[in-house]
Order: structure tokens, then sequence, then C-alpha cells
């Protein structure tokens, strides 16, 4: 659900302007004197080229700090996501929020069952029509990978499944070489009928998380390289963990993030200048009792709304996690930290917010979380939103109108302003004691699963043209056999 | 001949209805009467079917409740209008029941009562709203001249809850009581207390005390 900042009356800053340059200073401190790992000849080789110092052996490249600001100046504004129905593009322009389901589970909590297992393709397609039918969502990340498939061509399985079964923009992490970059890039393609047309509508975009501290897998650089020269957005995403693998304190664990982040970014303007690219974070706490990622933590939050205040200080759209929770299944805890991690991006003005719909820290699908998130995200850009005040708002008219001891529900301004003026729940129970006693104690999850089966029976997806669904197949099948040698 | 031009201005009203809209409905009850429609027929087949379906519509929690009244309040508007004509109709206007309601003696607490009084017009019911601060004399005199089927009273004050008992032990005492039967709502009131005082039944909220309106009538 694009969340406009015009109306956004209720924000905040985690970092004063005065922050924002002492970690971007550090940050080039950092890109000078430590350097990147990248474990690819070739981009290193690009990077010594254009002036950066390396170190083959230890495949550590050293950034002077022209490099990064020519990047930044390159890169392209006003990213485009583009969408199957152009209804749904969504244009990071830096005054819109935008929310994408969370993405890479490997478990899902099946329908029927309600037992946790292996997820599957099936789970991709559900999981993408009940996106494709709910406004919250803008953007589809494929939120399980099918497990039902080989790992060579898994990926695309993904991403077919993703494609049929939503309107709506995709995006995706999990290019594991510029190989099945191409692939994915003729998938998308097919849709529109060549790359010169997927340039200009990229249906399409990919995330690569780099790998903290300070390093970038050769293969993903590669892949998010053969991205950026079709065309196709590229998000790079740190996870430092504070307290493992970036410094215990939020500020050193942004510096790493952001010196990863701004180290791809230069690479990808020496080989694409202008490429669109967006800057990503998701900097949970590491759990130094339970050694897991504290997705759910207030440091998420934190973080989040701090990387989004860095991106705009940069003129970069960004990404970060939120609505992410540790949580088992759907419930209590699920509930606060998805609402704590979520809330602070949303006030920073973030353009993409990722993690509605998993649990178990971003492992886990519950179909019935992607209902109750998206009711938490719709709360929070409520009270983002806040309280305008104006003629029509202050309703001096209908005041003096309805007068002492009358009410305000016969009036026509009640009826215009309800819904500017109130989140109007889809889930939440506000009935009374004796109705949900006769409703049978229903608890939201339970509310939830009845609408997921409701929009499964119903949400009908524009599907692809049968010789575009017959070309998406001929193109895994190819792949099938020219992938299988690289694993 | 007249059927098709009838069956549009029933449609007029019954949209006005459906689109919140009192004014149109008040022009659709005039052009009714215009054309010779009978204004029973008006309200029964034109403006009860959009208030019935924007009740049902609430019903099933697609609907506000501001939707909910605005509708009613079009459909008022147009029986403003119909009125004089519905003296002279041969026809006569089907009713679920008939409902006295009011807030009791020292209450001036409004609301709710509304809400109630609009969900049982909504539902087929004729409602007589004796509106607040409602003294016990004044029920049994308003029960004497329009004979309801059922007295609805309403307190939102646990010190006003006891003019209940007095209202009760009023048409008790005027030989009224088993005529009528007695419905209790407001948020300090419950089930135990409206068996306590001897009363008929117990709205929980406006939804549940239009329920318990039909049943009570339903039974007798």
């Amino acid at each position: 659900m694009v969340f406009p900042r015009e109306n956004q009356r209720v924000n905040f800053s985690v970092l004063s302007r005065e922050d924002l340059e002492k970690i971007h200073k550090a940050t080039i401190d950092v890109l000078e004197a430590a350097g990147l790992k990248i474990t690819s000849q070739k981009c290193l080789k690009i990077l010594e080229e254009k002036g950066c110092k390396v170190d083959y052996k230890r495949q550590v490249a050293l950034f002077p700090s022209y490099l990064v600001e020519e990047a930044l100046k390159k890169t392209g504004k006003n990213i485009t996501l583009c969408a199957r129905n152009p209804k749904y593009d969504v244009i990071l322009d830096g005054n819109h929020v935008y929310i994408t389901t969370d993405g890479n589970g490997t478990q899902t909590f099946d329908l029927e069952t309600g037992e946790r297992r292996s997820s599957t393709k099936e789970d991709i397609a559900k999981s993408a029509i009940i996106s494709d039918a709910i406004d919250v969502v803008d953007i589809y990340w494929p939120m399980v990978s099918a497990q039902d498939y080989p790992a060579h061509v898994r990926h695309l399985h993904d991403l077919e499944a993703s494609l049929a079964n939503t309107e709506k923009h995709v995006t995706f992490e999990t290019t594991m070489s510029p190989k099945e970059a191409r692939y994915q890039i003729e998938m998308a393609a097919a849709i529109l009928g060549d790359e010169k047309k997927l340039r200009k509508r990229p249906l399409i975009s990919s995330l690569h998380c780099t790998s903290a501290p300070l390093q970038m897998d050769g293969n993903s650089m590669e892949a998010a390289l053969e991205f950026s020269k079709a065309g196709i957005p590229v998000m790079f995403f740190g996870m430092p963990q504070p307290g493992a693998t970036g410094p215990v304190t939020l500020a050193g664990s942004l510096v790493v993030n952001n010196a990863e982040v701004l180290g791809c970014l230069a690479l990808t303007q020496l080989v694409c200048p202008g490429a669109p690219v967006i800057y990503g974070a998701g900097i949970a706490a590491f759990d130094m009792k339970t050694l897991k990622r504290a997705g759910g933590g207030p440091e998420h939050g934190l973080t989040g709304a701090a990387a989004a205040e860095l991106a705009r200080y940069y003129g970069m759209p960004s990404i970060v996690g939120g609505f992410v929770s540790t949580a088992k299944t759907p419930g209590a805890q699920a509930c606060y930290e998805k609402f704590a991690s979520g809330f602070p991006p949303v006030f920073s003005g973030c353009g993409m917010i990722a993690g509605i719909g998993l649990l178990d820290d971003c492992t886990t699908l519950a179909f019935e979380e992607i209902l109750i998130d998206a009711e938490i995200a719709k709360i929070v850009f409520r009270i983002a939103q806040g309280i305008e005040v104006n003629d029509n708002t202050l309703a001096l008219d209908i005041i003096h109108k309805v007068g002492p001891g009358g009410n305000f529900l016969a009036e026509r301004h009640t009826l215009a302003n309800l819904r500017k003026e109130h989140f109007i729940p889809e889930l939440t129970d506000r009935r009374s004691f004796e109705a949900w006693l006769k409703d049978g104690r229903k608890d939201l999850v339970t509310i939830a699963r009845e609408k997921v089966k409701a929009i499964l029976q119903k949400h009908q997806v524009q599907p692809l043209e049968k010789g575009v669904q017959k070309e998406i197949k001929n193109i895994i099948k190819r792949a099938e056999k020219d992938l299988v040698a690289s694993y | 001949m007249l059927v098709f031009p009838m069956k549009e201005v029933l449609n007029k009203l019954m949209n006005a209805v459906l689109n919140y809209d009192p004014e149109a409905a008040a022009k659709a009850a005039e052009e009714a009467l215009q054309k010779g429609i009978d204004p029973v027929e008006a309200i029964e087949e034109g403006l009860a079917k959009g208030v019935r379906i924007v009740g049902e519509r609430f019903g099933a929690g697609e609907a506000f409740l501001t939707e909910l009244v605005i509708a009613a309040e079009a459909m008022k508007q147009a029986i403003k209008v119909l009125e004089p004509a519905i003296l002279k109709s041969a026809r006569e206007k089907k009713t679920l029941g008939k409902v006295l309601i009011g807030t009791v003696e020292g209450d001036i607490h409004d609301i709710g009562k509304n809400i109630v009084s609009t969900l049982l017009m909504v539902a087929g019911f004729e409602v007589i709203d004796l509106g607040v601060d409602v003294p016990t004399k004044k029920f049994v005199e308003k029960v004497k001249e329009v004979k309801p089927d059922i007295v609805g009273l309403s307190a939102l004050m646990t010190t006003t809850m006891a003019k209940m008992v007095d209202v009760i032990e009023a048409l008790k005492r005027e030989g009224l009581r088993e005529k009528v039967k007695v419905i209790i709502g407001g948020a300090p009131t419950s089930k135990k207390w409206a068996e306590e005082i001897g009363a008929d039944g117990h709205g929980g909220d406006a939804i549940e005390a239009v329920e318990v309106a039909k049943k009570l009538l339903k039974a007798s």
C-alpha cells in the first residue's frame, strides 16, 4: 500500500545531519584502509583498472574516496519498479513508502495440517496470489524457495511461480551466478517480448546480500553486474550482526553495512554508469545466548530507520528489513516484534520495507501472518499519517449544527471523512465479548486463516499468455542442463 | 402500461437510500406521489428494500454505522413526504411490531438508544422514540396511548439504571406489564440485572437488542 510522504505528519530521524556525516566519513575511511573482499578476479581487475589498490592474494580492494563520490553522483535516481500490470508500478522517489513481502524462507506452516514442513513451489504460488489480492503489498518477493525442485534450478522455479501468480513487481534475492542471472532476465523478458522492452519496464529486481564484515561473494557480484547491464535494478543489502559480524555498537555496524553497500555501488557504476541501485540494510543484533539473529529486536527497527536516512542523505532509494520477528508461530511475540521493527523505518520514510509474512527470523512462511502483518503495517501507516488540521477536519460547521447532546452519525461529514481519518480493521476483533463467544471464541490466527482461504478461492490473477508460459518453461529446461555443471 | 414507470420510481427510492442521499430520497418520494404510486408500496418496495440491503451489509461487517444511520435518515425524510398520503392509503403498513423506546429519567445519554432505534427500524419495526430523560409517568402514558409490543429502556449510568425498576413497577401497577415485553440495555446493565428486575430481555449491544426483540415477539 503506497504510503505517500506528503501525507506523513508523524516522522522522526534517528540520525542527525552531523551523525550522518560522521558515519559517511568513517565509511570512506574503512573503504580506503580496510577495503572490501570480493571473491571475483574479474571484479577485482575492473576495480584495479579504475584506481583501487588490489591485493589479489587476499582478494581485497581498497577504494579511493573519489570512486564512491562519483558513483553516488552517477547512480540512477527515481527508480521505477515496473509491474506486469502497470497500475502496480512502484516509483522509488524518496517520497513514498512501499511494502514488500519477506522472502527466501525454507519452511511453511501448511494451511491444512498446520504442521511446519519444507516449503514448495505451490507455497510460492499461493503466497503470490494472496499478495496480489491485498493492497498492503506493493512488491512480491518469493516468500519461500521451491525446496521440491533441484537446487541448481530452484530459483528459476521460484521466479516462474512468482511471475505467474501476481501482477505486481517481483523482486528476489537468490541469484548465485551471472549465468543464472541471464536465465532470470530471459524469463522476465519473455513476458514483455524482448530484453529491450524489459530495460524500459523492469518487471523484476534483484537483491544481493553482502557478507559481513566487508565481503562480497564474487558470483553474486558478477550476477548483480549482469542485471545492471540489462537495466534491472539491483539492491545491495548488508546484514552485519552487531556483536558478531559487525561491531556491537549500532553506529559501528551501520559503518560496516555502509562500506559494503557503497563499495558494491561503486563497482556497478564503473561497469554500468547510471545503473539503478537501491541501498539495503538488515542490521539485527546477534543474540549472545541463543546465537540467533534478533530480527524482531528494537535494534533492527532503529538501524532500519538509520539506513533509510543514510540512503536519503545519499539520494538513493532504500530497502530495509522491518515487520520481522523471531517468534516461531503467529502470536503475541510476533505482533510486538513486528511492530517494533516495522514502525521506525516507516517513520523515517524508507522506500521499501521487507518482512511481512515470515516468522522465525525470515525463515518460515505462515499464510495467516501475511494478513496479520498487513494489518500491523496499516496501523503504522495510520499513525504516521498523524492528525490533519484544517477547516474540513476542524468541522466547526458540523459541531455547531449538531450542538450539545446530538451525535455525528447522520452527518455527511462523517461518511465523507471516515475512511481518511480512521484505520478500518480487516482482522482486528472489536466485537463484544458475547459476540466473540457466540462465534466460537475465534482467535486472530483463525480469523486470518479463514480470510486466506477465501482469498485463495476467490482472487483471480491475470494468467500469463499461453505462449509466454511455454517459453518460460523452455528457458528453465535449457537452464536445467546448463546450470547443473556449475554445481 | 404504468408498471415500468412505477418500477423506475421504486428503484429511485431504493437507490437514494443505497447512495446515502436523504435529499434524493425526499425528491423521489414526491415523484412517487405525483405518479400515483401507493405510499405504502413506495416504502415497502422502495425505501425499506434499500434500508434492508444496507442493514444486511452492516450485519455482515461490510457497511459502517454512519452509512446505516444516513440510509435510515433518507428513509425518514422520504416518509415525511409520504405521510399525508399514507393516512389515506387503503393498504396497511407491514411491521414486525411496535417498539416504544427511551432513556430513563435522570439520564441524558442518547447515542446507544438512537443506534438501537435505527437498527430496529431497519429490521422492520415501527419505532416510537421518546428521547432522553424520560419520566416514568411518560412511559406509562405512552404505553396506554400507542399500545406498543415492546418497551425499550436505556441507561448508561449505574445511578440511573435503578429507574428501570421504577418503570417496570409502574407498568405492573397500571396493569400494563402483561401487555408488553420489556427490553433493557446500556453499558452498566447485564442479563443478570434484567432477570433481577423482571425485564423480558437484555441487549448486550445494538445488534443483540434487535435479535432479542425479534425473538420475544416470535415467542409470544
